[in-house]
């Protein structure tokens, strides 16, 4: 008797195209396991009420002879992506109750596809966050030690997968939150390159920075699912043209690794997990390279400066008037700042002041300019190391899951979990975290990311040296 | 380098109600992650970077309705708190 829930994307494509299983059953194993264990873990919101009718639905398209990679495959989907009809609120309590008036094009091509949407996943408030700690609905637990956290903001769609309650899962990446959460989760997860998959749908947080990108269990699958949600969207102007060429597979790949970054900081012993890696690399007739990158030391402060920028004028649309949490003032405009002042949490408001006095006039310059201007130079400096290297490689994070609570009151602290991931939200490029060696504390076995960044439209660079890292171990 | 009262005009610029009790704590991790990103003022950028293409810039389009009228009507008119037909109710403006 096969495991269902164990299966891959393309196995369970195969099966279910040969009429072996049907969506039904393999639904049906992923929504017992996502009741079973969601009280504990707490990665979906919203177990959706339909699932098994869309299932049956998938059913009938494939007995009809249709076949597309995502037919009646079951997917998680992360609260920040709006499905029409249905409750969505990027876990906030000032979209709580709020319905999405439309489809978001990530959502619109997995439904031609004949996905099967399971619910949406637990993340930090708006997006904000690298632990889903600070969700308005609790935390989400790591499956692995369910003491810890999964990672954020999509800490729910990497449990979902993780856990086995879903095949895969969208999440979004701003600064780190596929990637993150994926490695602290032991899955795989990929945040495309800026412009490559539409925005149109996801709620923006850092519209300059926000990737939608793809959770895993293996690499293969998480391709397959950013093959079906990538495209050019006249629906957002930001989206790369479908005809700009995108960077060939090659037999051979050169990875460079910046050591002056990697000098402190991390975790000893998932430091010698990260050089096995680059051993495999190398044992598998890959070249590794050390390089130079000073300028990427300012990505963290770069990042911190532009991403709350930005985020102060997306949040700027939430003020009880046309939708969304409302509490009276003693006047309109009172409205609105208690509407936001309690429907927002903590992080979110923390966010918004700080982009606010990065912004603010006497400070623009010296902040939010010359965060633009390190941005240019960051990317410059990066590209120029793109001409002697394919990829670059650091680990995804600098430690294993860390303690619910441990370091909830420390922003600061959870800030700087961010520090390998933000500069290929910064410059655009996309990245990968695959799984690859394990730490163990308290007696359990922490996963630990191995991340690849490329350059622009260099994703078949991230799945194939991905799909080497994690051969024989998935 | 920054104190309570700025923290509080911050908040009224973002029109935010921020708590007295909040304020505080505020301030202080407010405080902490300036301090942090302040580190971008000892980068010096090498102001001969003058970029030929924007990276990103606008896309326009013809000013046009481009729906059915009445297409989007219910749905949005669904999620106002305070509704009169088809009229968003709102506080006085004037």
């Amino acid at each position: 008797m096969i495991e269902l829930t164990a299966l891959t994307i393309k196995e369970a494509r195969k099966k279910l195209d040969k009429g072996e299983i049907t969506s039904v059953e393999l639904t049906e194993a992923f929504l017992k396991n996502a009741k079973e264990k969601n009280d504990t873990l707490n990665a979906f919101l919203e177990i959706f009420d339909d699932v098994l009718e869309q299932a049956k639905e998938a059913d009938t398209r494939i007995a009809n002879g249709e076949s597309y990679p995502l037919l009646g495959i079951p997917i998680a989907l992360k609260d920040n992506l709006l499905v029409q009809g249905r409750k969505v609120s990027s876990a906030s309590k000032i979209l709580e109750n709020y319905t999405a008036t439309y489809d978001a094009t990530v959502i619109t091509k997995c439904k031609e596809e004949g996905a099967v949407f399971l619910g949406r996943t637990n993340m930090d408030e708006f997006a904000m966050g690298t632990s889903t700690e600070n969700s308005a609905f609790g935390p989400t637990r790591n499956p692995i030690d369910p003491t810890r956290v999964p990672g954020g903001s999509s800490g729910g769609s990497a449990v979902a997968v993780a856990a086995k309650m879903a095949m895969c899962a969208l999440g979004s990446d701003t600064g780190g939150s596929v990637r993150q959460p994926a490695a602290l989760c032991g899955i795989v997860g990929i945040k495309p390159t800026y412009g490559s998959v539409s925005r149109y749908g996801l709620m923006a947080m850092g519209s300059s920075l926000d990737v939608v990108g793809s959770l895993a269990k293996t690499v293969d699958d998480a391709e397959i699912l950013f093959e079906t949600i990538r495209g050019w969207d006249k629906m957002d102007s930001t989206t790369i043209p479908n005809e700009r060429k995108r960077i060939e597979k090659k037999d051979t790949y050169v990875i460079g690794v910046p050591r002056d970054f990697l000098t402190t900081g991390i975790d000893p012993d998932a430091l010698v997990e990260f050089e096995n890696a680059l051993t495999k690399l190398k044992n598998e007739g890959h070249t590794v390279v050390d390089i130079e990158l000073p300028t990427l030391k300012y990505s963290l402060a770069t990042y911190y400066i532009i991403c709350p920028a930005e985020v102060s004028t997306n949040m700027a649309r939430f003020d009880g008037v046309r939708y969304g949490f409302h509490k009276d003032g003693v006047d309109r405009i009172d409205d609105y700042r208690q509407s936001r002042g309690a429907g927002f949490g903590k992080e979110v408001r923390r966010r918004i002041l700080l982009g606010t006095y990065v912004l603010s006039s006497g400070y623009y310059d010296a902040f939010y300019n010359k965060a633009m201007q390190a941005r240019d130079l960051i990317r410059k400096d990066v590209f120029e190391v793109f001409k002697k290297v394919d990829a670059i490689a650091t680990p995804t994070t600098t430690s294993p899951a860390f303690k619910i609570g441990e370091k909830s009151n420390d922003p600061l602290a959870l800030y700087l979990e961010d520090i390998f991931t933000v500069s290929a939200n910064i410059i655009g490029t996309p990245a990968i975290s695959v799984p690859f060696g394990t730490v163990v504390r308290d007696g359990v076995a922490l996963p630990l990311g191995f991340q690849l960044m490329a350059p622009d439209l260099g994703e078949t660079t991230l799945f194939t040296l991905g799909n080497i890292l994690t051969k024989n171990i998935l | 380098m920054i104190h309570r009262d700025e923290v509080k005009k911050l908040a009224e610029l973002a029109l935010l109600a921020v708590d007295d009790s909040e304020l505080d704590t505020l301030t202080k991790e407010m405080d902490s992650i300036l301090e942090y990103i302040s580190e971008i003022n000892t980068f010096t950028a090498d102001i001969k970077n003058e970029r030929k293409k924007p990276l990103l810039y606008n896309v326009m389009r013809e000013d046009e309705v481009m729906h059915k009228e009445g297409e989007y009507t219910e749905r949005i008119l669904k999620e106002m708190p305070s509704t009169d037909g088809k009229y968003l109710n709102v506080k006085k403006i004037l």
